[in-house]
């Protein structure tokens, strides 16, 4: 199971940090950011058996389950983390 | 798409900078979030006659924002004028803290604002706009976190009188300082409107190794997104600014004015 502060490699060989993991409506979605860009962000839906992320593309999906990855962020990342130069 | 390998480790040995990746990228979801649903306490500040088509400003955000740039193309379209003109207004904010923060005599030595007022006063000799694009990169990258924690604290997420300020990075604190006149929303959709700087100076970079003539400066940069926003006719009449704003207003939590107390512990120079 993935969770948050995981890093991910896809088949693209693309690098992504697990910025966020939550629920809805039975199933598993991840916030990633690029590893090298923090601009690529993708949301996608997870599907742990198959191995594999789907990409989000449904606005309407986007608008609900992006508040949920603010809900379920712990906020002791926060404070645990101090930003690097 | 297939996921080709799992580093669970990495986060141990580095957790510092994956929190600031994740905080970064948070910061870029929080953007388009506020965007979305609205910053309710700049309603009395609204000059909404500055501003024009929606059309022209929503096909104008959508490429620079890119996050994701795909969902954001075609969910921006709802988002309304008004929150467009809060992005803006949080760009001025920007730069009025910026001010504050260049104007101290108490970080007058610090190395970040050095940074900065040594990209203020670069002319447009060679080379100089490279070094610049990354000195302007750096920042953002360090704004964004600000503007996530700040969010997260303006939201509720995080409670700001609970906050063991012994843990928080110095950089938020300062901020803090130089902007206490301001309430946290307000920062945070100013740090969050920084990404949007910084994608437009990345595109800019782009443009350059294109051999498209390159203009920087911050206030370049936001004048430059200004325009992009501005252009066109006047506002159209059906946008009822009150009736939006009161709309909002019932179904704001996070937003409401905040008396924001300042931490105790003097603070060691400001970390952006």
């Amino acid at each position: 199971m993935l969770e948050f502060g995981d890093v991910i490699t896809l088949e693209n060989n693309m690098e992504y940090v697990v910025s966020g993991v939550c629920d809805f409506l039975d199933n598993k979605y991840l916030y990633l950011v690029n590893s090298k860009e923090v601009s690529d962000c993708i949301v996608a839906m997870y599907d742990e058996e198959a191995g594999e992320v789907n990409v989000v593309e449904d606005p309407d999906l986007f608008d609900k389950v992006m508040p949920k990855f603010i809900d379920s962020l712990n906020e002791d990342y926060l404070e645990s983390g101090e930003e690097d130069e | 798409m297939k996921i080709t390998s799992v580093d669970t480790q990495t986060k141990k040995e580095n957790f510092k900078k994956i929190v600031s990746i994740a905080t970064s990228g948070l910061g870029l979801g929080v953007t388009y979030y506020l965007i979305k649903n609205g910053i309710l306490n700049y309603g009395q500040v609204l000059d909404l006659n500055k501003f024009d088509s929606v059309t022209t400003a929503m096909q104008n955000m959508a490429p620079i924002m890119k996050v994701p740039v795909s969902l954001v193309s075609s969910s921006i379209k709802n988002i309304g004028l008004d929150k467009m003109v809060l992005l803006m207004k949080s760009g001025e904010l920007f730069g009025k803290i910026g001010q504050a923060v260049l104007e101290s005599d108490k970080l007058k030595d610090n190395r970040h604002v050095k940074k900065i007022k040594d990209v203020l006063k670069l002319n447009k000799e060679d080379g100089e706009e490279k070094r610049y694009s990354g000195a302007l990169r750096g920042l953002v990258s360090s704004g964004l976190s600000i503007g996530a924690r700040a969010f997260l604290m303006a939201n509720g997420v995080v409670d700001y009188n609970t906050m063991d300020f012994s843990k928080v990075p110095h950089r938020f604190v300062s901020v803090l300082e130089h902007a206490k006149e301001l309430d946290l929303n307000r920062v945070s959709i100013a740090f969050s409107t920084l990404k949007v700087g910084g994608r437009f100076a990345l595109d800019r970079s782009i443009e350059k190794d294109n051999n498209v003539p390159l203009k920087f400066g911050m206030s370049d940069v936001l004048r430059d997104i200004s325009k992009n926003i501005k252009s066109g006719p006047q506002i159209p009449p059906y946008i009822n600014v009150m009736d939006t704003l009161a709309t909002l207003g019932n179904n704001s939590r996070a937003y409401a004015p905040r008396n924001i107390p300042m931490p105790e512990k003097p603070n060691d120079g400001l970390e952006l």
